[in-house]
């Protein structure tokens, strides 16, 4: 029997939906921009059985895959499971089989399999798109390939054998003038392993540059940057071994007393040049963008104080503080030439943001002006009373933060809604930084629904050009991209 | 950490009871349930209150001090409230409406 009730914080707008949907025409408030014509792809988690493990991490859930089509002023919803091998077995077996997050030792006997610890990945963190296919990825499996029409699963990809590492980031980045992708897998030759292996791959899907790098201590990299001349690996204070996988645990733990590096190699050598820079800890899961700039690598990252997740304890055992659960837009300078091995740190906007950053794509790799994320602002209402007690406590607004004047401008959704990750799609035929749309799904807890809104991204304060609305909710996204038409046609 | 090691202290604590806590009005109320039991390798002890589910980052967390401000949902269907077990008077609670006139 299927019971997700001894599940406590699947309640309210977050209990179980677990179904797969399709919505024709969705009603629309507003107007759709008239060159809005394509895809956004989303990918997050939904739990098709209840964990095993009640304190497991919500990382953990069944990926799931959902896209809103834009033609010609109208919107197509569809959403799907990912069928990976986790989903399949545990369809079969109508129950949980698969234990902790990236845990293989807790899984059930009949499909545990540590020394193919990839297999029981459960693609649900973000969408990739290159050489005109469609992926589900999480950075402890391989890409799966997805049917960009139907939202089918095809099967597992490793670039026709190219790809060596058993792991594929969540965060490849799409270099926009060679069109290549350069992507990376971490644990790369098993479980708690401190390999990197870094690949380049042309804009026709064929790996053509491989490098391999070793970590100074074996952490989560979950996401990483690029320049036209440099990879950036940050990492910080989440930390994993064999042993404490063995004893039953969760993968991942905050060491105190682990500093942080942020590891800076040329693109196209063998690795061996790879410099790591040591700071403060610093809780460094997503990146804006890089640049290069002579000798110095300039970061913009929205890295956290400490750990962020509650579900990932402490290795000396203190509780979970959610006081260090705050990212600020960070300004991080590396200088290649100097003899200190540390950065320079600047917060360049006083007030926290949620982490998920994101710039005009056409810019990454480059020296770009804006950056796009979510926040919590306190001063706007909420109607607790159809929404629930969370005043201050949900991002209600989307911001542009203009990293080279310092000013912001910000979008607000609603009293009664919280936003996810917001994505920027470029004004056809327009080259200009920033000429686009900002677009995410609020989650509208007094309608228990979901709505997919498009802003003027030059224009935030004015609100809504339209909202798409879905009759229900869909899975929370973790990560989520645009795709014109052409993309993938 | 074994399933019967985290049940220690997850097991009195299913999503109904939370949610029959929130709609009894009992604001800022811990749940009661058994006292957490510390993961990993403790090197100093920590007090603990009983845990609460609390709000970080656009999710509900099971804050294990108890000390965070507690998610209370809207009430409705939403909260995963069990309406047979609510009663006449305990629907028209959670749909905000008068008793029911069978």
């Amino acid at each position: 029997m299927v019971d997700f009730a001894q599940v406590p914080t699947k309640v309210g707008y977050f209990a179980p939906e677990r179904f797969e949907a399709q919505v024709r025409d969705c009603e629309v408030l507003g107007k759709i921009p008239a060159d809005m014509q394509g895809t956004f792809f989303r990918v997050g988690g939904d739990w098709l059985y209840p964990p095993k493990f009640k304190d497991d991490a919500p990382l953990n859930s069944d990926g799931y895959i959902s896209a809103f089509r834009f033609k010609d002023g109208r919107v197509d919803y569809q959403g799907r499971y990912v069928r990976t091998h986790r989903y399949l077995a545990d369809s079969a077996a109508n129950r949980q089989l698969y234990g902790y997050y990236r845990n293989p030792f807790t899984d059930d006997p009949s499909v545990s399999d540590p020394s193919r610890p990839n297999l029981r990945t459960v693609a649900n963190t973000s969408p990739l798109i290159h050489a005109g296919k469609l992926f589900a990825l999480k950075e402890d499996g391989l890409p799966h390939r997805i049917d960009p029409q139907t939202l089918e699963t095809v099967g597992v990809w490793d670039f026709d054998g190219k790809w060596q590492s058993q792991t594929f980031t969540a965060h490849p980045k799409l270099d926009p003038v060679s069109g290549e992708l350069i992507a990376f897998g971490y644990e790369a030759t098993g479980l708690a392993t401190n390999d990197v292996f870094i690949y380049s791959v042309d804009k026709g899907g064929k790996v053509t540059h491989e490098m391999r790098v070793k970590t100074p201590y074996v952490s989560m990299l979950h996401d990483v940057a690029l320049t036209q001349e440099h990879f950036i690996i940050p990492m910080c204070g989440y930390v994993t071994s064999l042993d404490i996988l063995k004893q039953g645990k969760i993968h991942w733990w905050w060491d105190f007393d682990k500093p942080g590096y942020i590891g800076v190699v040329s693109r196209k050598g063998d690795g061996r040049d790879i410099r790591w820079f040591k700071g403060p800890q610093r809780c460094m899961m997503h990146t804006f963008n890089a640049y290069t700039t002579g000798s110095k690598v300039v970061l913009y990252a929205p890295f956290w104080d400490g750990n962020f997740f509650p579900f990932f304890p402490n290795t000396d055992g203190s509780p979970f503080n959610p006081q260090k659960a705050k990212a600020f837009v960070r300004k991080i300078t590396l200088d290649l030439k100097s003899k200190s091995d540390t950065w320079q740190e600047e917060i360049l906007f006083p007030f926290p943001i949620v982490d998920l950053g994101k710039v005009d794509p056409r810019f990454l790799t480059l020296e770009q002006r804006y950056g796009y994320a979510g926040f919590a602002d306190p001063n706007r209402p909420f109607d607790a009373a159809r929404a629930g007690n969370l005043q201050g406590r949900v991002v209600n607004s989307y911001g542009r933060f203009d990293f080279k004047s310092g000013k912001f401008s910000a979008y607000f959704a609603g009293d009664t809604h919280s936003l996810q990750e917001c994505s920027f799609v470029p004004r056809r035929g327009s080259h200009e930084e920033g000429d686009g749309y900002l677009i995410g799904v609020a989650a509208n807890y007094a309608e228990s629904r979901s709505e997919l809104i498009i802003a003027d991204a030059r224009n935030l304060e004015a609100g809504d050009l339209a909202r798409v609305i879905l009759p229900f909710r869909t899975s929370a996204q973790v990560h989520g991209i645009w795709a014109d038409a052409e993309t993938l046609s | 950490m074994s399933d019967s090691g985290c049940a220690s202290w997850a097991r009195g604590l299913t999503r109904r009871q939370f949610v029959a806590t929130a709609l009894s009005g009992a604001v800022g109320a811990a749940i009661a349930i058994p006292a957490a039991k510390a993961v990993g390798s403790p090197r100093a002890s920590f007090t603990r209150a009983e845990p609460v589910v609390s709000f970080l980052v656009d999710q509900p967390y099971l804050d294990l001090t108890g000390r965070d401000v507690p998610y209370i949902p809207p009430r409705g269907l939403r909260s995963g409230t069990d309406l047979s077990a609510l009663g006449d008077a305990g629907v028209g609670v959670a749909y905000g409406f008068g008793i029911l006139i069978g």
